[in-house]
């Protein structure tokens, strides 16, 4: 993942609406291409910053320790960069990470009893956990008309309770080694959780960037009226949107579960707001229609480097969550004055 | 601030004197060492083609753009509005060619937006009602000011927006194309409007497309040409010639282009509308022949956007049968009617047309994206070259496809707007309002288009507020009046007379 792009870029070039009162613009369109590379100029930033003031920060166990937590959150951002290009807004990805691990460990705990455990039918029951939760969060949002904040918010809480509820609420260990495998394995040098990551991104590419709902996912996400009169079919493309989320989050927590050996019916809390962060540090607006994989996997790079670095350097970790927040912050608001328009109001 | 006292005092402030304004987009020059002097008690108008510089220059002097280059000053003080608030505080103020009403409250709190009578920070509503009443009958509302502003007609919606500048007290008032969306009657309300503003004191600035309109209102008039400055003089030393000439640079062939009465041979109609009823529509019925244009007249709210949304499947038919080739259409989602070969091109560009933050060939490619793909795969190619075919049949003035359409002018914008339904290779095309908000140079190519797409075989159902439009483009004129279709005008019987008697006095029956 480069910051090229497609030849026809989608919309974050140029004014968004020049009806609209344009606000304070810095500099031409040289410094709108640097602000662009706002989050490679934070990395490189911390980067250097860590690697003098942190301890082992640049030792490459530390940065395959980094690419394997950075892939978990770039996973689920994957699905949540569409998810927020078509204006919705996923807050159930830590309970689907959850049930969905939870359920792939008790499949692997029981199947040893009776048959002998499968790793590959645990991935795919991983996979078809999360896109179904994927699926219930669109069916909600499309045919039943709740808000996708609001039908979001309910998931996260009843996939919570039902992951808890499926495993009594203990943690399912699980003795699969091909299955762990799959969170701590490398293939040659390259952690098996770096590869997975960078074949989500690339069906996030081809997605946006190659299929028509590619096209269509931009088009409702940038204006939902419009789109319809062109059209497009606006409840399949956020069913879509939301369905694809959740496989995501599936591919996520198989990766999360394999590496902790077990399934955590009360893990991966939170885990959403790491995910939407990296999604609109990445640049992405939140309000639709404006983004790029290539600025969220940075952005997950970023929040994932911060917190690595600030780990080695022994800051505790309610100071990295404060951190963090800043940097969210600091991150759309730079991208509002670089670009201008739109006021957020 | 009660609106009797709004009348400006008698001691005349508001002299407005703009120099050497330059303003470039992307290198394009917009404006280009622009000066014109807003006096008061006058009425100034702009006239130009599109992308002229008329809407960007009264940005400019409203504080919703800030210039490259160049003074102004406001009664001999330089002034450097800096957004729309501190041009407002100076008593500079501006209506819209787009509505910026705010549709999700209510009609007084519109009306005064950033000026609410509150006591301790408590809005006092009853105070709120009493004052909006007053500027809202000033402008010849007579609504309930608690009403939510959304529901009202684009009509009452100008209005507002004017009933908020007399409560801003305005010296100097900017109105951007006012009249584009209002049928006649309203439109000669609303430029008395202006004389009383005139009358009043205040320098009132009327950027229009509607010549006649602007003789007969404008004290003086300023034609811009390509964000230069061409001429400035009395109104009375114009006449529509020598102002087209000005603004064009050239003569104006004959701006409709009816076919030949000959050639019209007949045809079996495409599209059949019998009877029905959607939202906003009670009765409809219609019919259109292929290389026909069937004009559709009436007054704002007489239903016909909402008979066109109900044939292009926007809206749901609640009665009523149509029929496509004889086969039943009835659709109920617009996907239904594209492959059917019904397109709409929708009156509101910024909000339905068009995506504006998109580019223009990601516009053009929106509604016909299937025919660019195999299976799920886009084909780019494909895409490029049926962009690239639009581009220049349509003459679409822009640097590249890749910009965003925002960034084009209005009539730039409304050929991507039939670029992306043509794409879709339709046989009825649907038109709302389709020269609203175009300069004249524009209008024209519009009209010559929408007649070569029927000389093709296309069946088009336009409609138009603008009577000279509707009857000098059409072959054939439905009228609607509430909700129904009440009568058909034929093209020898067509005159703004006709239509206006069927659209305020159309017998209304109930089937």
């Amino acid at each position: 993942m480069t910051t090229t792009s497609a030849p026809l870029k989608p919309p974050e070039s140029g004014p968004a609406n020049t009806s609209r009162p344009r606000g304070r613009v810095l500099g031409g369109p040289r410094l709108r291409q640097l602000a662009q590379l706002g989050p490679v100029v934070a990395l490189v930033l911390l980067a250097a910053v860590f690697a003098v003031s942190a301890p082992n920060f640049t030792s490459s166990a530390n940065l395959t320790n980094v690419l394997q937590q950075v892939s978990i959150t770039a996973i689920a951002a994957v699905g949540a960069t569409v998810v927020i290009l078509v204006a919705g807004i996923d807050l159930s990805v830590g309970s689907v990470v959850a049930l969905t691990g939870s359920i792939a460990a008790l499949y692997l705990q029981h199947a040893i009893l009776s048959t002998g455990a499968s790793a590959a039918v645990a991935v795919l029951l991983s996979l078809v956990v999360g896109t179904a939760c994927g699926f219930l969060n669109g069916v909600l949002i499309t045919f039943c008309r709740v808000p996708a904040f609001i039908a979001t918010l309910a998931t996260l809480t009843a996939l919570r309770g039902i992951a808890l509820l499926v495993t009594n609420s203990y943690p399912i260990s699980i003795n699969n080694s091909a299955f762990t495998q799959i969170g701590i394995g490398k293939v040659g040098a390259v952690p098996i959780p770096v590869i997975i990551m960078a074949v989500t991104f690339a069906v996030g590419y081809v997605i946006l960037h190659r299929l028509k709902i590619g096209r269509r996912i931009y088009a409702v996400g940038g204006n939902r009226e419009a789109a319809r009169l062109s059209g497009i079919r606006v409840s399949r493309v956020l069913l879509f949107a939301f369905t694809f989320a959740g496989l995501c989050a599936g591919v996520a927590s198989v990766i999360l579960t394999a590496k902790l050996s077990s399934g955590q019916p009360a893990g991966a809390v939170g885990f959403e707001l790491d995910v939407i962060a990296a999604v609109v540090v990445g640049g992405t607006s939140l309000f639709g229609g404006r983004g790029r994989l290539a600025g969220t996997f940075l952005g997950a790079l970023v929040i994932a480097v911060l917190g690595n670095g600030l780990t080695l350097m022994n800051v505790p970790f309610y100071w990295q969550q404060i951190v963090t927040g800043a940097v969210v912050v600091v991150a759309v608001v730079l991208d509002r004055v670089t670009r201008g328009g739109e006021s957020g109001e | 601030m009660s609106p009797s006292a709004s009348a400006v005092a008698p001691a005349r402030t508001g002299l407005v004197q703009a120099s050497g304004i330059s303003k470039h987009y992307a290198g394009v020059a917009a404006l280009d060492d622009v000066s014109v002097t807003l006096e008061p008690g006058k009425i100034h108008a702009l006239v130009g083609e599109n992308g002229a510089g008329k809407s960007t220059l009264s940005k400019i002097l409203s504080g919703f753009e800030t210039s490259d280059a160049g003074t102004i000053t406001l009664d001999g003080r330089p002034i450097n509005p800096k957004n729309p608030t501190h041009a407002a505080a100076l008593g500079i103020g501006i209506v819209h060619q787009e509505l910026s009403v705010i549709g999700s409250i209510s009609v007084a709190e519109n009306v005064l937006v950033n000026a609410e009578p509150s006591r301790w920070g408590v809005i006092d509503r009853r105070a709120l009602a009493q004052q909006a009443t007053a500027y809202l009958r000033r402008v010849g509302l007579d609504i309930d000011p608690r009403r939510q502003a959304g529901e009202l007609s684009i009509a009452e919606q100008q209005l507002i927006e004017i009933a908020r500048i007399l409560a801003q007290d305005a010296k100097v008032v900017f109105f951007d194309e006012p009249t584009s969306s209002l049928p006649q009657n309203d439109s000669v309300r609303l430029l008395g409007l202006l004389r009383e503003l005139r009358d009043d004191g205040a320098a009132v600035v009327l950027i229009s497309h509607d010549l006649p309109e602007v003789l007969e209102y404008a004290d003086t008039v300023s034609v811009l040409r390509d964000g230069r400055h061409i001429v400035t003089a009395p109104a009375a030393e114009f006449t529509e010639e020598s102002l087209i000439k000005h603004m064009i640079g050239r003569n104006l062939e004959s701006m409709y282009h009816r076919h030949d009465e000959s050639a019209a041979a007949p045809q079996t109609p495409i599209l059949k509308v019998s009877g029905i009823s959607a939202p906003g529509v009670k009765s409809a019925t219609l019919y259109v022949s292929p290389g026909e244009i069937l004009g559709i007249g009436g007054l704002v709210g007489s239903g016909r956007t909402e008979l066109l949304a109900a044939i292009f499947g926007a809206s749901t038919i609640t009665g009523g049968t149509m029929s496509l080739d004889g086969r039943p259409h009835r659709p109920t989602h617009p996907r239904d009617a594209l492959d059917a070969g019904i397109a709409l091109v929708p009156e509101d560009r910024k909000n339905q047309g068009l995506h504006l933050g998109l580019p223009i060939s990601t516009n053009i490619e929106l509604a016909s994206l299937a025919a660019m793909s195999t299976g799920p795969w886009l084909r780019r190619r494909k895409g490029a070259e049926i962009v690239d075919r639009f581009f220049k049949e349509l003459r679409i003035k822009a640097a590249s496809a890749a910009m965003p359409v925002g960034a084009l002018s209005g009539g730039n914008q409304q050929k991507v707007a039939l670029a992306k339904v043509l794409a879709t290779r339709p046989r009825v095309l649907l038109l709302d309002e389709p020269t609203r908000g175009i300069d004249v140079g524009a209008k024209a190519e519009v009209h010559r288009l929408i007649r070569t797409l029927a000389d093709e075989g296309l069946a088009i159902i336009m409609v138009s507020s603008v009577l000279p439009e509707l009857i000098g483009a059409s072959d054939r004129i439905v009228v609607m009046r509430a909700g129904r279709t009440v009568g058909e005008v034929t093209r020898a019987d067509a005159s703004e007379e006709a239509i206006m008697r069927l659209a305020f006095q159309g017998a209304v029956s109930d089937d």
